[in-house]
């Protein structure tokens, strides 16, 4: 049977959401842009008027001053955004029970069947769904339909949100014609730097790589390839819970650092806090870790430096010193001694943390469950209730990250 | 420095050699092979600081004198065909090498920069059966830790008493220890760290000799086999007192085949691979059950044995299980269990006391 999956998408989400709760912004072009003075200082989301000034996520906050002199910036409310965002997906799962979140303004929805009871074709599944959106949360909704996620994508971020109506459909039928004619940038899954590497080999449209045998871009690119030829087919495989059944792999935890770090002891406090942070994340989930990963990247913004290295521990463990110690080890080893921008600690490689390997010279169920009683009371008292000494020091972060949600303001 | 040898007992040497040189180090000496003929031998050496190893090689001397040449010499000699092999060294340390109808240049450094290599003097300390070393290194270098906060747990630790050598490793969750007999007995009490990197070299030859001299020397060992000399320091670290974490009591004794559990625990593997290794041992009436589970799917295997004593169920890691039966040589195994939280300790059905594995189980 075909499906039939949507794929929807908030219009300029965080500046959709500040203009809601802030009604004089209305029609104004808005940015939402995060804090020069903490380096985050890059548009988040700006509204459509905004855009229409060429004004890009990503950029600059000058940048965007001086495309757009009269932009009206706000600071972004993280925790207004996660609001709204499952508030939407209460809406969505009143048409369908199989909704998958795929990013905070993207929700898949799987309305194959749907049809009969809402009396109508996909198109009109889709626009009663965007009206039901603007109602309740005042935000417009596009909506990508297609027969599988790939299509669905596709269909929304090249078509939908460029209709006035918000709403476009491909399927296999007319995948070609509408797809193949654009540039290769615009097919999933193709990044800059495949972009460059596709066009040195001469593929400039989508058509263009739907036109190579596989076989080559198999060999040259991998699975890699392989998925890309068949993303330009309209070919895919998944289905929308692919994401949700999957297993956790790891749990990682990163930072740009308010200013760049050049002394030791700084870092080490960071790198502490950091490991603290994705340790708890492991054993909320019950997990303990076999592989620490720590990644550093340097100052130069144009010439990337740093690294990123793990490694293997002999048994499992999500106790922030034992994780910690190898961090340290990884960070002495590898680092260059230049001043850092970002750090991102990660532990992987996860299992259970019912079995737990006993022994010789230590209590390890003794230092778990330690662990596991200092995050009981930070749950309940707030993160800077039981905090490490070292994180009163200057270079520590702590306290900044407890009014935050992914870097800024709550 | 002038000689001539035949390519391949060359290449044999500096192939021993090689294996020790560093990739990187900060003395750049060390990433060479440092060569010196001495009477009519033709000595090459390397080490890492840490460890090292000195061959001798017979061969025709015209002129002495030492050389160190970059480990590209061995990759040279190793391409080089089957043939007489005349190597010269100028006073520049520019060595020219000819063989067949090949000739090479390659630079080589003054030899005063090579740190200073330990000397084998008579008498030895000790005296073994070279393959009863090898047994003894097999059998427990696989629990040496590799965890560099627990430096004296990164090599085996060797003690003697009276003529009895024993050899220890422990990674904090197994424990290894075997037995053996040395050829001379010694009236005082030694007591050593060797690190792994010289014992996982050694084990690797097979000598001609029958007896391995062994030699301590302040914070060095030194073993002499045929044209060998290996080296390395000892680490000078306090080792756990492990004796007392062998229990003396035990609830359940399970005599099997070594080998028929060892090929029962590699096709459990194939499953608990996936779960971090967790295997199931329920030991009751006759045999030994193994269980495991993970995203894959499940097995189960039975195994017989000679059970005395209660009925048990202990988790254990199957990797861990594996290690020690692959290298040891003998028919029957006992499995001794002190109730599913104590520790499981394999030893040999004959002559138990020359083997002793410490397996601590998995808690769930």
């Amino acid at each position: 049977m075909l499906k039939i999956i949507f794929l929807a998408d908030m219009e300029s989400f965080y500046a959709s959401v500040e203009i809601v709760h802030n009604p004089s912004l209305q029609g104004k072009p808005v940015v939402v842009c995060g804090d020069p003075k903490r380096r985050h200082g890059i548009i988040l989301a700006a509204s459509k008027k905004a855009k229409a000034f060429g004004v890009k996520t990503g950029m600059p906050a000058w940048e965007c001053k001086s495309l757009c002199p009269e932009a009206v910036f706000v600071r972004p409310h993280m925790q207004r955004y996660i609001d709204v965002s499952i508030k939407i997906t209460k809406i969505f799962e009143q048409f369908t029970d199989r909704v998958v979140p795929y990013s905070i303004d993207e929700q898949f929805l799987d309305m194959t069947g749907c049809e009969k009871l809402f009396g109508t074709n996909p198109r009109g599944m889709a626009m009663k769904l965007n009206q039901q959106v603007l109602q309740e949360t005042g935000i417009r909704c596009r909506v990508g339909i297609g027969e599988n996620p790939l299509q669905a994508k596709m269909a929304c971020d090249r078509f939908a949100k460029a209709n006035p109506e918000g709403i476009f459909q491909l399927s296999h039928d007319n995948y070609t014609c509408y797809t193949w004619p654009l540039p290769i940038r615009d097919l999933f899954g193709v990044g800059s730097r495949m972009e460059h590497n596709l066009q040195r080999i001469g593929i400039k449209k989508i058509g263009d790589l739907a036109r190579m045998p596989k076989g080559i871009l198999k060999r040259r690119w991998g699975i890699n390839g392989e998925i890309l030829w068949l993303n330009s087919q309209g070919i895919d495989y998944s289905n929308i819970y692919a994401k949700s059944t999957e297993v956790q792999k790891g749990v990682g935890h990163s930072m740009t650092l308010p200013r760049d770090y050049g002394q030791k002891r700084e870092i080490e406090v960071v790198l502490l806090e950091l490991t603290e942070e994705v340790c708890r994340r492991a054993r909320a989930l019950n997990k303990m870790g076999k592989v620490v990963s720590l990644y550093c990247r340097g100052t130069s913004f144009n010439q990337p430096t740093g690294f990123s290295r793990q490694k293997k521990l002999p048994e499992p463990t999500a106790v922030t010193m034992d994780v910690y110690a190898i961090v340290h080890k990884l960070f002495d080893t590898y680092w260059d001694r230049r001043p850092v921008r970002k750090l991102g600690v990660s532990l992987s490689g996860l299992f259970d943390d019912s079995y737990m390997q006993l022994s010789l010279f230590e209590d390890r169920e003794k230092k778990t469950s330690l662990s596991h009683a200092v995050d009981n009371i930070r749950t309940r008292y707030g993160v800077t209730s039981l905090f490490r000494a070292s994180s009163l020091t200057s270079g520590g972060q702590l306290f900044e990250w407890a009014t935050e949600i992914g870097g800024h303001k709550k | 420095m002038k000689f001539c040898s035949n390519q391949n007992e060359l290449l044999f040497f500096i192939k021993s050699a090689g294996k020790i040189v560093p990739q990187k180090s900060t003395i750049t000496a060390l990433e060479g092979l440092y060569l010196n003929i001495e009477d009519d031998n033709l000595n090459i050496s390397a080490t890492n600081l840490e460890a090292g190893i000195k061959c001798y090689l017979p061969i025709e001397v015209e002129e002495v004198g030492s050389v160190i040449l970059p480990n590209k010499f061995s990759d040279i000699v190793r391409l080089l065909p089957e043939k007489r092999l005349y190597i010269e060294v100028n006073d520049k340390f520019n060595a020219s090498i000819n063989c067949g109808k090949s000739k090479f240049l390659l630079k080589g450094a003054d030899p005063q920069e090579y740190p200073q290599l330990p000397v084998w003097e008579e008498p030895e300390d000790l005296k073994i059966r070279v393959d009863l070393l090898k047994d003894l290194i097999n059998q427990t270098i696989f629990s040496v830790s590799h965890d560099e906060s627990k430096p004296a747990l990164m090599g085996i630790l060797f003690t003697l008493e009276d003529n009895t050598i024993t050899l220890t490793s422990t990674d904090s969750f197994r424990l290894s220890i075997s037995k053996g007999t040395v050829e001379n007995k010694r009236d005082d009490k030694l007591k050593f760290i060797v690190p792994l990197k010289i014992l996982s070299e050694l084990i690797k030859y097979n000598f001609s000799e029958d007896y391995i001299n062994i030699k301590i020397k302040e914070n060095q060992i030194l073993f002499k086999i045929d044209e060998f000399l290996f080296f390395s320091k000892l680490l000078e670290e306090n080792y756990p007192q492990v004796e007392r974490i062998i229990p003396e009591e035990k609830t359940t004794k399970a005599v099997v085949s070594r080998k028929e559990m060892l090929e029962s625990l590699q096709r459990v593997m194939l499953i608990s691979e996936g779960n971090n290794f967790i295997t199931m041992l329920k030991v009751k009436d006759s045999s030994i059950i193994l269980k495991a589970n993970s995203e894959v799917g499940s097995t189960e295997e039975e195994v017989q044995a000679k059970v005395d004593g209660e009925e048990i169920e202990i988790y254990l890691n199957t990797s861990y299980l594996i290690e020690p039966l692959k290298v040891i040589d003998v028919d029957d195994i006992i499995f001794n269990f002190n109730a599913s939280n104590g520790p499981c300790v394999i030893n040999f059905y004959e002559n138990p006391d020359s083997f002793l594995y410490l397996l601590l189980p998995i808690k769930s």
